[in-house]
């Protein structure tokens, strides 16, 4: 009896421990995001929230939704930039832009109005502080007309820039109270630790709690001028890909960001909608043309026979539905690309006969690549395992050499790889970001192709940075058709960025520009 | 512990053997390690099972693997089914296929990598413990300060900064292993030194040398079988985990280490590390078993024990 008894006693003790463990659990009212809350999850990249000094995807997921840009692009479309908090205008020479402030309903969290001083102030601080993204607005110089313009001065023509304004690093944060918080517009600016806490911008969310280990929660900004959200508050946690995965399953996440192509087709209907947008990311082989460092890779009919020798349906299979196909490094929705349909062929019968004609006769051509790194998903070590089996059908031996990706970008910077694969991330969608690739540019000098390297495409080059508005997008085309003969960088594939959604998320807007917007959900 | 009880170097038996045995009853034997014996525990029966099973599936992987492991001619993430019986990986290659022909790389290596720490740590640590003062404190305290790493972390750094590869692994692997050697070895040999027949000898003009290898080796090398056997299980998990890290064998080589690093991102498609997890554990159990049998048989306190159920 005495030993039931006990027992009982333990029974009742470990179900009311159990009962109470589960209870702690289920204490955080952010789980779940029941009611008027959205759970976002993704693998945090976050240094800071500070919009002018983050130049990382989860500090831009952030900022879109707590700061406004002066301009926009219209409905996510990235070859259409259009008015924000301000309307612009583009002189002939492209070299002035006049900013002139059209959301005059327009408030910070704190109430105050937008001003033309607070637009200054923030392109000011954004090229002062000297920070990762102040290259946007290199050479230009900001200059305040009177209390509705603004004008945007650029030594050379300068017609990328309305594809730059939009940027999430070019936020509008509060002059006042930034200044106050010792923020400046030089390498003294001391406000970054305040902004993280206490964001200062017009966006309909404003940072309520940060933690750049673990979640960033946003609360609605009750001064927003456009329409309220729906979701009142935004929990954005930092979750690996496998447990976004069970999370949307199970109803406790809405909104995953970093799903790849396989766990995405684990969702079905039931569960959520999987949103899939083009990346704006490319990724390519690249090919050292010093004969010394590239070894074959520097002669270009070995190029062009591996361009031959790759079966790209297979690499846009592996990276998952919704990735297409590249003619040149520039993604296809930009400005100034390539049309798909002129994108490299297999063709195993041409890789010999070309490499019969550069003498390759099997020797092994070491293969560098980040082993760490995966892109929308893509493993590039999977990717470089893939390449190697089909190279190797046309007889050309890849030596694959991973390594963590700071060691091999330390390698490719030092342009002594004579071969590899390589990524690029357009930082605004305009196809003068891809002029790094052109020979002499800072990329091209990471396999050695100088400025002098190629006249032909210097002269393409000259004439598509002279190009105006309608005929940009065929000097450009011209120029990376020409690049991508050439055989130096070989685009592989533009990989599909995927959004999942839950189902208790029955409209949303999910476009190239903002992969998910919050304000928006209902 | 007993296991390192001395043997006497001619009779090869412990010196409680001989203090209640025939004082003069001379024994040729040097060597007796009653490797047989220990076999006839129900666990080294089992170890020596599966390693003999693995064996035979390392040496004859070719025949055995049904394809080309580098081949991606599958459906990629395909589950166990009758062509591709454990699966296909997130590339459509066969993952039986790789499963067998990793266990030739890593088999030999992980053996190979502990005969090698196992000389250099016996080596280091009978100097030490024989000559003692300043050679003992100078490899001692090297012993220590690898010591004071944890194994895989220490690896992990040695192996990043020589670079990804097998022969890498195995150096890091090595480094790391053996002052576990190093130390039982010297204990073992400072015991042994102020033994009667070990001054003997050295009164009879033995060199240091000969005194190591032949009067105090045969009495050391026990316990150091035992530890090595045991070790074989850790390497093989110390070489997984490089790989698991991208530390390892460099792709596409086939390794269970890499492969189940490549199933975590891809849970639903379980067989993916299930299998090469379960080879994993499968060799590392084998190796413990036979581990565990080998000390239970060499150490005389024991091995009276096990001689007493078995027989």
């Amino acid at each position: 009896m005495k030993r039931l008894t006990r027992n009982f006693v333990a029974i009742c003790s470990t179900l009311a421990l159990t009962a109470g463990l589960a209870a702690c659990s289920g204490g955080s009212d952010d789980s779940g995001g029941a009611g008027d809350t959205i759970v976002a999850e993704t693998a945090f990249n976050l240094k800071t929230i500070d919009p002018h000094r983050q130049f990382e995807f989860t500090g831009s997921t952030i900022d879109n939704a707590v700061y406004q840009t002066a301009l926009e692009f219209e409905d996510g479309d990235l070859t259409k930039p259009t008015d924000g908090l301000c309307s612009f205008e583009m002189s002939d020479d492209d070299k002035e832009m006049t900013l002139t402030l059209k959301d005059k309903d327009a408030k910070f969290s704190n109430g105050d109005p937008v001003t033309v001083d607070d637009i200054v102030f923030s392109f000011e601080r954004l090229q002062g502080i000297k920070g990762n993204p102040s290259f946007f607005l290199d050479g230009v110089k900001v200059k305040k007309v009177d209390d509705e313009t603004v004008k945007l001065i650029s030594k050379d023509p300068n017609p990328a820039l309305p594809y730059i304004l939009p940027n999430a690093s070019i936020g509008i944060v509060n002059s006042k109270v930034v200044k106050d918080n010792e923020g400046t517009t030089d390498e003294n600016d001391g406000a970054e630790q305040f902004l993280n806490e206490n964001s200062q911008g017009s966006g309909p969310y404003k940072v309520e709690k940060y933690d750049a280990d673990s979640q960033v929660v946003l609360t609605a900004n009750e001064h927003y001028s456009g329409p309220k959200p729906k979701f009142k508050r935004v929990v954005l946690r930092n979750v690996s890909a496998e447990t976004q995965l069970t999370d949307i399953q199970s109803g406790q996440a809405q909104v995953a960001y970093d799903l790849n192509a396989d766990q995405a087709k684990q969702i079905d209907e039931s569960m959520g909608k999987i949103s899939s947008l083009p990346s704006t990311r490319s990724l390519y082989i690249f090919n050292n043309t010093d004969e010394k460092l590239g070894g074959p890779a520097a002669d270009p009919n070995f190029r062009k026979a591996v361009m031959a020798a790759i079966d790209y349906d297979k690499l846009v299979d592996l990276a998952g539905e919704g990735s297409q196909r590249m003619a040149s490094l520039v993604p296809n929705e930009f400005v100034g690309a390539v049309s798909k349909d002129d994108a490299p062929e297999r063709d195993l019968a041409k890789a010999k006969a070309l490499l019969k004609k550069a003498g390759y006769d099997g020797e092994k051509i070491p293969f560098h690549y980040p082993s760490d790194q995966a892109v929308n998903g893509v493993d590039l070590a999977q990717l470089a395992e893939t390449l190697q089996a089909q190279l190797k059908e046309a007889d050309i031996n890849l030596d694959l050499k991973p390594a963590p990706s700071s060691t091999q970008l330390d390698g490719f910077r030092s342009a002594k790889q004579p071969m590899g694969i390589g990524t690029w991330g357009a930082d605004f969608p305009d196809p003068t970001n891809y002029n790094v690739f052109i020979p002499g540019g800072s990329v091209a000098e990471r396999v050695n192709w100088g400025k002098d390297a190629d006249p032909k495409l210097a002269e393409l080059a000259a004439e598509a940075s002279k190009a105006k508005d309608s005929d940009r997008d065929a000097a450009y085309k011209k120029l990376y058709k020409a690049t991508t003969d050439t055989g130096v960088w070989i685009p592989l594939v533009q990989p599909v960025d995927t959004v999942a959604v839950g189902s208790s998320i029955q409209k949303f807007v999910s476009n190239a520009d903002t992969s998910f917007d919050f304000a928006k959900a209902e | 512990m007993s296991i390192g009880s001395p043997k006497h170097p001619a009779t090869g038996s412990t010196r409680t053997e001989a203090a209640t045995g025939d004082p003069l009853g001379p024994v040729v034997k040097r060597w007796q390690f009653r490797f047989p014996k220990s076999l006839r525990t129900p666990l080294g029966f089992v170890g020596a099972a599966i390693l003999v099973i693995w064996l035979i599936l390392a040496i004859f992987a070719p025949l055995v693997a049904p394809f080309d492991p580098l081949a991606q001619d599958f459906p990629r993430l395909t589950g166990p089914g009758a062509e591709n019986i454990l699966g296909t990986d997130t590339l459509g290659r066969d993952v039986f296929s790789r499963i067998v022909v990793a266990a030739r790389t890593t088999l030999p290596a992980a053996v190979f990598v502990v005969i090698c720490s196992a000389l250099l740590g016996s080596v280091l640590g009978a100097i030490a413990g024989y000559f003692g003062r300043a050679v003992d404190e100078i490899i001692m305290r090297i012993a220590d300060l690898v010591f004071a790493f944890p194994t895989i972390i220490l690896a992990m750094v040695i192996a990043a900064a020589l670079g990804p590869g097998l022969k890498n692994a195995i150096i890091a692997i090595l480094l790391v292993s053996w002052p576990s050697y190093a130390r039982v070895t010297r204990s073992l040999v400072m015991t042994a030194r102020s033994s009667e027949y070990v001054i003997a000898g050295r009164l009879l003009g033995f060199s240091a040398g000969r005194s190591l290898l032949r009067e105090i080796a045969p009495n050391v090398i026990s316990p150091v079988i035992v530890l090595a056997t045991l070790d074989v299980g850790s390497a093989i998990l110390t070489m997984a985990g490089l790989s698991f890290l991208s530390l390892g064998a460099v792709p596409p080589t086939p390794d269970w280490g890499a492969m189940i690093s490549e199933g975590v991102s891809q849970f639903a498609a379980w067989w993916i590390a299930f299998f090469p997890g379960l080879c994993i554990l499968t060799i590392v159990m084998a190796f413990n078993f036979i581990g565990d049998s080998l000390r239970d048989s060499l150490d005389p306190h024991t091995a009276q024990e096990v001689g007493e159920t078995t027989s």
